[in-house]
């Protein structure tokens, strides 16, 4: 046996970079499992990954990336979706917004959402519409349910 | 105000750098990483749980609390020769790792299935003869590559 280590986060965020759905998936079980919120969960998923890839696909500057990450600023509104779209979480966002069993329902179905989304190949853009209209629908109709 | 900004903004920039350095060791046995290889099997969403469970290890093991990090003391477990055994959340993944100089050594990872084969083919055995090969040959003097160094 040789006595030499690799380092596990450093394959991990390989890992995210070479499969944006892994790292949708990361986000997505850091707010079912751990109750992160949304922007707490992006904000630990992309310092895992490295802000100069993210903000690369986010197509924002590194720097908006690393005041976000380095917890100088919140995201709100459009910018979290934007942000949330890379992975196509935008629906996220909404599904959060509900309380206890419709929250769990919904997230079931936002996680279920980005697995096919990206499991098709869709274009990032239809993918992340379909995704954001689709959980957005669907939790508005479980909250409504629950009324 | 600005200046502390400035500073909190490198303190933390300084943190992530030495967060990354650290980075969760894997040992290496015959030329192979069986945590790596088990890990890039796993389905996305598992390999997402996976990871998560054990970030929050590596961080309790250096004495760094994350949100969720009840859970996953929880879910903690010595199983014997040092060795301790993350049960991943409600899944039937099964992580292995042992505790050296502030790190937490990943070993090993399987699943419940393959948790306690008999004739020592099980997980635990085999975690178990691994991290005792490690401190045996690391006793002799072999020695580890700086914290933060890879292989390519």
């Amino acid at each position: 046996m040789k006595k030499t280590e690799g380092l596990f986060c450093q394959h991990a965020a390989n890992k995210m970079r070479k499969s944006i759905k892994f790292a949708a998936h990361v986000i997505m079980n850091k707010v079912k499992e751990f109750d992160y919120t949304p922007e707490e969960a992006l904000r630990a998923t992309v310092a895992s990954m490295g802000t100069a890839f993210f903000a690369t696909q986010a197509g924002v500057s590194e720097a908006d990336v690393i005041t976000f990450v380095d917890n100088e600023r919140s995201l709100e509104g459009k910018e979290l979706r934007n942000y949330l779209a890379v992975f196509r979480l935008e629906g996220l966002v909404d599904a959060c917004e509900l309380k206890h069993v419709d929250r769990h329902a919904a997230l079931d179905i936002v996680d279920n959402l980005v697995n096919i989304g990206h499991e098709h190949g869709m274009d990032s853009t239809l993918s992340g519409g379909a995704v954001a209209v689709g959980s957005t629908g669907i939790a508005a109709n479980v909250g409504k349910w629950s009324k | 105000m600005a200046k502390q900004r400035t500073g909190g903004s490198l303190d933390r920039q300084k943190h992530r750098k030495l967060e990354a350095m650290h980075g969760m060791p894997v040992l290496k046995i015959d030329d192979s990483y069986p945590v790596f290889e088990w890990f890039d099997r796993l389905p996305d969403r598992d390999a997402a749980k996976v990871f998560n469970y054990v970030e929050r290890v590596s961080s309790l093991v250096r004495g760094e609390h994350k949100t969720g990090s009840r859970a996953v003391i929880r879910n903690t477990k010595p199983v014997g020769g040092g060795v301790f055994e993350i049960v991943v959340g409600d899944s039937v993944f099964r992580v292995y790792f042992g505790k050296r100089g502030g790190d937490a050594i990943l070993i090993l990872g399987g699943n419940k299935r393959t948790q306690t084969r008999p004739k020592g083919t099980g997980d635990i055995d085999k975690a178990k003869g691994y991290w005792s090969r490690f401190l045996d040959e690391k006793d002799r003097g072999v020695v580890l590559p700086a914290r933060g160094q890879q292989d390519a």
